[in-house]
């Protein structure tokens, strides 16, 4: 009602589309990225904020695993 | 292998502290000093300086950019030399950065109460402050970037991502949000006019929101919380994916700031259904949050700081969840324009943006000081504080926005609205303007017991400005044969910001670049003239005065709003409007339709008092327009400016344009003065007139 005149742009829907279209394809890629990441490289990544020294890792995993 | 020894920069991380705890107490207490003059309008103080509509941008920006971005910055710069086992790329950088930030805040608070103000939501700095912001910003750019670079970790951790995405999407917000011509030192147009302003705006609004208030902190929540916890984060698989479809949905969502306006439907079609969207990353990431605390409730009741961080995440998931459902158009419809949107805005900055900044001090000023918390009573004491002030603001809120927002659609059986003097909606729900003032206030109070319990900590402990630490240097290259390419980008600083620019640019190019094209489909109505030189001066005083800070220009199209104020507004009568003023919140009535609804007299007698025209009406006064001449210095460049930006005034009009000014000024001037309010025609109030008289006329059909 408010916008008629746009309405009849030719082809403006195909925005909406791609931009669904790609946000799925970049959910599904990232998705498979973040499954296809081996175990090691992961535990190595979630525990840098924590004391990296090798001594509190150790000590940390027997805390937590 | 060599072990290097260096040490942290904790100086700046300092700095910062101190400066997030300042602004924050300020820019707290200038939101409590607004919310008081709802209640009563003589606390707007009888000055210009002070009156809601110039310091309600004040405590927006105060506390948007002062105290979360002080403390986002204390936060990267504590974080990030560590993860990066570096030190901060270079001190002198560190220290411009601050200062300058610094500098900033302070132009920032100086200029908005003069009035110098583009009127843009969040974005209210003038032309030359703008410049100074994207200075500074390229300097912490700089400064973040050099210390990735020369990084002792192989890896960037999850939390820097965020931090990158921020650095460059701020950059390009601003940037893109700045576009404005400099018409004297301190005023200047925007390049966009009407709907294109307002999409470009809402689109930098809404992703300043997501990229100054939300990526970074969830970039802290990344650190601080495993930190605090002292346990990994619950799953670093979903912060991989929680951090790639965050950035790339949020930028598309905000066109859900302008639904049922004057914007092209398919823009506002997209904007829901990415809002819709953005529900997933946003709960993956609070769910991520929050279980990493499995296993360790115990832990969140007995440590303050976990307690602050939960709420934080917390509120964080409520307001996430909140947005999307805001965006739906039906709800919309109900909540747009009243303090549902105030609410909805201070769950996120009160308890996501607050309380995880509270947190991170009570954790970081200790570790600092080389001490321990003075008082836990104290912290503890904040924290049910904060969270009463936060239910006392929100109840009163939503409560408040949803009754008024039922009353302005009322209709009796006769089908005539029921409440037809918004003045009514308003004393309505003037009760809860007390309960959130109180709000206000139990949380600001909490905010200056913590800020005693933080200076008592630093007094008792000693500050180290550098705090040693080794490690070993980055090796060459090292192959594990067949690499995931996750791993490849994620070690590569500058081809992950490149492919964080891509992903957040391709939402914001879909959804600017189809409505600047169309720019020649929004037809131009043929009665739709550019401003008189005495509008457009009336016009810039009621930008000045932040009127649209309480009045919007946009009545959609609801049989309840065309009932109130008259024919919905269309897209083709904003083309001359060098910032569009939409607003987003009727405090007030909405505007578009008001000229000629009143006469003069009407004008001149409500700007001086307005209670003498609408008894109870909690407008300020604004008797310094009466007495205040009118600065008609700039008029022939505003104009000229206005050419240059496409308005079509005739050729050489700058010239001639102060006569045309002056003659339809003495006109007002006499109509007043015949209804006995004798006014002199330079006078400011003479040209706000001008402009309120001609405001939603040019469509209007005449007899």
């Amino acid at each position: 009602m408010i916008s008629e005149y746009l309405r009849s742009l030719e082809g403006i829907e195909v925005f909406g589309v791609a931009g669904l279209i790609l946000s799925i394809l970049l959910f599904i890629v990232v998705v498979i990225w973040a499954i296809r990441a081996d175990r090691a490289y992961i535990r190595t990544m979630e525990r840098l904020p924590l004391d990296t020294s090798n001594a509190t890792v150790e000590h940390s995993e027997k805390v937590y695993s | 292998m060599e072990i290097e020894r260096f040490s942290y920069d904790n100086r700046i991380v300092r700095n910062f502290t101190i400066a997030t705890v300042v602004w924050g107490v300020v820019g707290m207490f200038v939101g409590l000093l607004i919310a008081t003059q709802l209640i009563s309008p003589i606390l707007n103080l009888a000055t210009q300086y002070v009156t809601y509509g110039r310091i309600r941008p004040l405590h927006t920006n105060a506390v948007i950019f002062a105290f979360v971005g002080n403390a986002m910055f204390m936060g990267v710069y504590y974080s990030l030399q560590r993860l990066c086992k570096a030190r901060m790329f270079s001190d002198l950088l560190s220290r411009i950065h601050f200062w300058g930030w610094q500098m900033i805040i302070v132009a920032a608070a100086v200029t908005l109460p003069l009035g110098i103000t583009t009127s843009k939501e969040y974005a209210e700095l003038e032309w030359l402050i703008d410049i100074a912001i994207a200075l500074v910003w390229v300097v912490f750019a700089i400064n973040m970037f050099g210390t990735i670079i020369k990084r002792r970790e192989r890896h960037m951790y999850v939390a820097i991502w965020f931090y990158i995405a921020t650095v460059v999407t701020v950059a390009v917000l601003h940037i893109v949000n700045s576009f404005e011509i400099p018409v004297t030192l301190f005023k200047s147009y925007p390049l966009f006019a009407g709907v294109q302003d307002a999409l470009v705006q809402w689109w930098y609004a809404h992703n300043a929101v997501a990229f100054f208030l939300t990526t970074p902190y969830l970039g802290l929540m990344y650190y601080f919380l495993p930190k605090a916890a002292n346990r990994p984060v619950y799953s670093y698989r979903l912060s991989i994916v929680h951090f790639w479809t965050l950035i790339f949905i949020y930028i598309w969502a905000g066109p859900h700031h302008l639904l049922y306006t004057a914007l092209p439907d398919w823009a506002q079609s997209l904007g829901t259904v990415f809002s819709i969207m953005l529900l997933a990353p946003s709960w993956g990431g609070m769910i991520n949050g929050l279980l990493t605390l499995r296993g360790a409730w115990d832990k969140v009741r007995e440590d303050v700081v976990l307690k602050f961080l939960v709420v934080a995440v917390t509120a964080y998931g409520m307001s996430t969840f909140e947005g999307p459902m805001l965006s739906l158009k039906n709800v919309n419809a109900i909540a747009h324009y009243t303090d549902w949107i105030i609410s909805h805005v201070h769950i996120g900055a009160l308890g996501w943006n607050g309380f995880l900044t509270f947190g991170i001090l009570y954790w970081l000023v200790p570790r600092l000081w080389n001490t321990t918390l003075y008082s836990k009573k104290l912290a503890a004491a904040h924290f049910w504080m904060g969270l009463l002030g936060i239910v006392f603001y929100a109840s009163a809120m939503y409560w408040s926005g949803i009754t008024q927002s039922l009353m302005w659609k009322q209709f009796t059986s006769l089908g005539i609205l029921q409440y037809p003097n918004f003045l009514e909606t308003v004393l309505q729900i003037k009760p809860m303007f007390h309960i959130r003032a109180a709000g206000g206030a139990i949380y600001l109070s909490g905010v200056i017991l913590m800020a005693y319990n933080l200076v008592r900590t630093a007094k008792r402990g000693t500050f180290a400005p550098e705090e040693a630490a080794e490690a070993p240097p980055l090796q060459g290259e090292i192959s594990h044969g067949k690499e995931n390419r996750h791993r490849w980008i994620e070690k590569r600083p500058v081809q992950f910001a490149l492919l964080a620019v891509v992903v957040i640019a391709i939402g914001g190019l879909v959804e600017i670049i189809p409505t600047y094209v169309v720019k020649s489909n929004i037809p131009t109505i043929a009665s739709v003239k550019p401003y008189t030189p005495l509008e457009l001066q009336g016009r810039d005083l009621y930008i000045r005065e932040g009127c649209n800070s309480c009045h919007s220009q946009m009545v959609r199209p609801f049989r309840s709003e065309t009932e109130r104020y008259g024919e919905y507004s269309k897209a083709g009568e904003f083309v001359y409007d060098h910032p569009f003023l939409w607003g987003s919140k009727r405090t007030g009535p909405d505007l578009h339709r008001v000229g000629g609804k009143y006469p003069n007299l009407w004008h001149y007698i409500h700007m001086n008092e307005p209670a003498s025209m609408s008894p109870g009406s909690i407008m300020p006064s604004y008797p310094w327009l009466l007495t205040q001449d009118l600065d008609i210095a700039a008029t022939g460049s505003k104009i000229q400016t206005m050419q240059a930006l496409g308005v079509p005034y005739p050729k050489g009009y700058e010239t001639r344009a102060v006569e045309d000014l002056q003659a339809q000024a003495e006109a007002i001037s006499l109509d007043l003065t015949k209804a006995g309010a004798p006014a002199e025609p330079q006078k400011e109030i003479i040209a706000l007139i001008a402009y309120l008289q001609r405001l939603g006329t040019d469509i209007r059909v005449r007899e």
